[in-house]
């Protein structure tokens, strides 16, 4: 009898092992939320500093085109912290990108699991993985040293500009929309390609007419990663674009992104003065761009869902 | 029903196909009349489905797959090089087991096969796609939502929209493999009410596990078993007095 009681009031070995299993993985969660959270919490802080320590007004921030932190305007007598130059540059480059690389990386993806599946998984498909892997540095060094040339001799400028960071964006992005096209294009339903073909559509009216219009949402999805990857790429583009904080007027014009003026002058400024705060402010940009495109891949998740 | 006279629309003559190295028919010899229903019956495997998706050349979407015998279908060789599978598929339209509304509204699940061959004027349209709702026995179920995605509608009526999708093509045969066995009883009664009304002007080919559906609805029954035709003869010879032993077990539940 001693014996029941005494294991019926103790905890058995599988419940400790339940237990400790559960603090694990909630410590694990506890750690991740608490980085995220310093993080927005760090650059909130600094990056608003500019406006309510320094006193910098939210609309000559956000629409002034002139960026020069270390001088002051003597009308204002506020330095030139305009960032809308960075603003433009940024989202050109992006959807530009976008745009160029969309229909490549459909074309990609439909080669590979619509006509010519087996090459496809063999010779495509590692290829795609490299692209993935090569480092950002590499593509701006690639860029650098064959785009700009290229577009310097086909253009009177310098070659540094929105066009040779679109260019060098694109194939960084390509990779990327590739191959969330593929998985979405996968898990298009076998029956919708035969009943389409069963009923006397060719194989290219299957294609555009049942298989992509069913995959519009994922391929949607796609993209707003690829554009999320581009505009918060940093080197690659900051060795490419100029880097001149101008409005761009041109695109084979010297210019510049949220992401190369912030690594250009991170490294320059002091820590609390305003040149340095309005950097911070820019990467809270760049972070409630990110949560946007976020929010936009959830959007169109749940569209999809319910279709 | 059946009358040994009426023409035939279908003659299949020595039909073997390979999975592979894989021999899954050993020459099926089988005819169908111009109108009315033929069951496929048999047990898993026994090569029925195979058989019917080798008639409109399903089985060229998989690598190999070897088919070799002769199909006359009204005057056509459907595995003549020569032969246009768009244009033979338009001739022999399918119904598959999974009820498989393409993420459209109803109406443009219905005129899908039209707007593939061109017909754009929406007068010719809106009729034909009453017309094949209708056919179907589903028009009053889906005519207030036609132009709401077909993926809201229950399993059954999405597969009779399946049906009038098919038949909004005017085909001239109809292939249908198991087109019940994913649905609940009312909604099976609902497509066996369908296919008895339209038996009068389409030829059909059905596949079914159930002997009771084959008993109801065919005209002509043909037993399958591991890759051979056992029997083929009007249903009702078939399900009372069978010539074959096989057969009389599979149809009164002793095997399979």
């Amino acid at each position: 009898m001693d014996n029941i009681t005494k294991k019926l009031m103790q905890r058995s070995e599988s419940t400790r092992k339940d237990t400790f299993g559960r603090v694990v993985s909630l410590t694990a969660l506890i750690l991740i939320g608490v980085v995220v959270v310093a993080i927005f919490a760090f650059v909130l802080s600094r990056g608003l500093s500019t406006f309510f320590k320094d006193g910098v007004n939210v609309k000559d921030f956000l629409f002034g085109t002139t960026w020069n932190p270390s001088v002051t305007n003597p009308a204002t007598k506020q330095p030139y912290v305009g960032a809308l130059p960075m603003i433009i540059g940024s989202f050109l480059v992006t959807f530009l990108a976008a745009i160029v690389a969309t229909p490549f990386a459909i074309g990609t993806a439909l080669f590979m699991t619509e006509i010519a599946q087996k090459r496809g998984a063999k010779i495509m498909q590692p290829i795609i993985e490299l692209l993935v892997g090569i480092p950002s540095v590499v593509y701006g060094f690639i860029g650098l040293t064959v785009v700009v040339p290229f577009i310097r001799t086909i253009t009177s400028g310098s070659g540094f500009g929105i066009l040779s960071g679109t260019i060098v964006l694109f194939v960084m992005i390509l990779p990327t929309i590739t191959s969330m096209t593929v998985d979405t294009l996968k898990s298009v339903p076998r029956y919708y390609r035969e009943s389409a073909l069963a009923i006397g559509a060719t194989r290219w009216q299957m294609i555009y007419k049942v298989i992509l219009r069913a995959a519009t949402p994922g391929i949607m999805t796609a993209i707003v990663f690829g554009m999320a990857r581009a505009f918060g790429e940093a080197l690659a583009v900051q060795m490419v674009i100029g880097n001149a904080a101008l409005m761009p007027t041109g695109l084979t014009t010297p210019a510049s992104t949220l992401t190369s003026v912030l690594t250009m002058g991170i490294g320059n400024t002091v820590m609390g003065s305003l040149q340095n705060d309005v950097l911070w402010t820019l990467a809270m940009i760049l972070l409630l761009m990110s949560l946007v495109f976020n929010l936009i891949v959830r959007a169109i998740g749940r569209r999809g869902a319910m279709k | 029903m059946t009358d040994s006279k009426q023409k035939t629309i279908l003659s299949t003559r020595d039909v073997h196909l390979w999975y592979g190295k894989k021999e899954a028919l050993h020459g099926i010899d089988l005819d169908f009349p111009e109108k009315g229903i033929t069951a496929l019956i048999g047990p898993s495997g026994s090569g029925k489905s195979t058989y019917l998706r080798a008639i409109n050349r399903m089985h060229d979407l998989e690598d190999n797959v070897t088919v070799t015998g002769s199909f006359n279908f009204n005057g056509t060789d459907i595995y003549a090089p020569t032969t246009d599978t768009v244009d033979l598929r338009k001739r022999i339209g399918m119904v598959f087991q999974q009820p498989n509304p393409f993420p459209f509204s109803t109406y443009e699940n219905v005129a899908f096969g039209l707007r593939l061959a061109g017909v754009k004027d929406k007068a010719v349209l809106d009729e034909a796609v009453e017309k094949a709702l209708k056919q179907a026995s589903v028009w009053d179920e889906v005519k207030d939502t036609l132009h709401k995605s077909a993926l809201g509608l229950s399993g059954g009526q999405q597969q009779r929209v399946s049906v009038a999708r098919v038949l909004a093509t005017s085909p001239e045969l109809l292939l249908l493999d198991e087109p019940t066995s994913a649905l609940d009883p009312v909604s099976s009664h609902n497509i066996e009410e369908t296919l008895l009304k339209l038996r009068d002007d389409y030829a059909m080919i059905i596949v079914t596990h159930s002997m009771s559906q084959a008993s109801r609805i065919s005209d002509r029954t043909a037993f399958f078993l591991s890759g051979d035709l056992v029997e083929v003869d009007e249903t009702k010879h078939i399900f009372l007095n069978p010539e074959k032993k096989e057969t009389q077990d599979y149809v009164s539940g002793r095997f399979g």
